[in-house]
């Protein structure tokens, strides 16, 4: 199953631990660079659907300088989720960087 | 402050079983987050409709055909009582007969019971209440010869099936706040904007407003627009049942039911190939 950008670098924040909803949000915008920005609704709606489908936990919910959190959790399916993707993104751009360097050495055989 | 306002009005849009499980964790997540990153709190809020949103369409479309169906059918059993409502409140304000015709108060009180009942979850006795109600009308009707009778018969079968269904298989479900006050707002503007004399247009205006909220709202929850086209289809019933006079293309109405059924199968399936 493919997991889009948003789905995956939430699951990729809680590989180091359980994080509340906003140490999530933290978090994966942290290890993507800032190029994944999520928003509330959509950080809930793909923890309500990670949970769905026993990739992540949810814990009890408790009060936290006067906020109320709930931690989640990365289960072992979430983890072998976060594997499979990864290797599908390495294996895809392995296929495409050969590519790419073929395409280059074409290029420049052609020119001389 | 305002951002608590705003951000709990936006969580109105998720379903209530999930407000009360997450919407208090989800409200201090969009204020600690407002805290830190300026600029994103109305593109949090938006989130949250949107998202609040999909999840009443995808339960909406986790219902079975059936259970759609009988739920709309009840709904259309409602929007015809205040459509008779909205007719006799038309027919008091215009004759000031309050204490004088039995007939009306009695069809009166009887609408208001079933409405009543059916806004304090009391499915089975609003069924009931209504049905009786539709055999006494059919009975009434039946002794008037100024009235149109295969019109006056033929038009309130479906709605009475939905009151059928209501006594037979009630839910405990109580309709929200916002849609009974909606509801009854509709029917007392409709009455006093159409003014005496114009009960006819006053039901017109309840029903075309009914139906445009449910277009409106048909891609999250379709049974507003499926009780609007059963209407719509019984009042097609009953111009088929009056067919000399009536031009065909009305008739047509008959179809509206079926046409919204058919797009609400196929909307469940959309929503359904989409989560999966």
């Amino acid at each position: 199953m493919e997991l889009r950008p948003p789905s995956y670098f939430a699951l990729a924040a809680l590989i180091d631990g359980p994080l509340h909803g906003y140490a999530i949000m933290r978090r994966a915008r942290e290890l993507s660079d800032g190029r994944v920005r999520l928003s509330t609704g959509t950080l809930y709606a793909l923890l309500e659907r990670a949970i769905g489908e026993d990739m992540v936990t949810a814990g009890e919910a408790y009060v936290q300088g006067g906020r109320q959190r709930r931690d989640y959790t990365l289960t072992p399916a979430g983890r072998l989720a976060l594997e499979l993707e990864t290797e599908r993104m390495e294996s895809a751009a392995r296929v495409v960087s050969a590519r790419l360097r073929a395409g280059a050495r074409t290029t420049r055989t052609a020119r001389a | 402050m305002m951002r608590g306002g705003l951000t709990r009005a936006a969580l109105r849009c998720y379903p209530p079983a999930t407000r009360t499980a997450r919407g208090a964790e989800m409200l201090d997540t969009v204020l600690e987050a407002s805290d830190d990153r300026q600029g994103m709190f109305g593109w949090d809020l938006l989130s949250l409709v949107a998202a609040g949103l999909g999840e009443r369409a995808r339960a909406s479309a986790q219902l079975s055909a059936g259970r759609t169906t009988a739920e709309a059918a009840k709904l259309a059993s409602i929007l015809y009582a205040c459509l008779w409502l909205t007719a006799g409140l038309g027919v008091l304000i215009d004759r000031r007969v309050w204490h004088h015709e039995i007939a009306v108060s009695l069809y009166m009180v009887g609408l208001l019971v079933v409405l009543l009942a059916w806004w304090q979850g009391r499915q089975r006795l609003a069924g009931a209440i209504g049905l009786a109600w539709t055999v006494a009308m059919a009975l009434v009707v039946a002794r008037r010869p100024d009235l149109v009778l295969p019109v006056s018969i033929a038009q309130p079968i479906l709605p009475a099936v939905g009151y059928l269904i209501m006594a037979i298989a009630p839910s405990r479900e109580r309709p929200s706040r916002v849609a009974v006050g909606a509801l009854v707002a509709l029917v007392v503007v409709s009455v006093f904007v159409t003014g005496a004399n114009a009960s006819a247009f006053g039901q017109v205006i309840v029903l075309v407003t009914a139906s445009i909220v449910g277009v409106a709202v048909f891609a999250v929850q379709p049974r507003l627009a499926i009780a609007a086209g059963i209407i719509w289809t019984a009042i097609g019933i009953g111009l088929i049942a009056f067919a000399s006079t009536q031009p065909a293309p009305w008739k047509l109405l008959v179809a509206t039911a079926p046409a919204v059924l058919a797009a609400t199968a196929a909307r469940a399936r959309v929503i359904r190939q989409r989560a999966s």
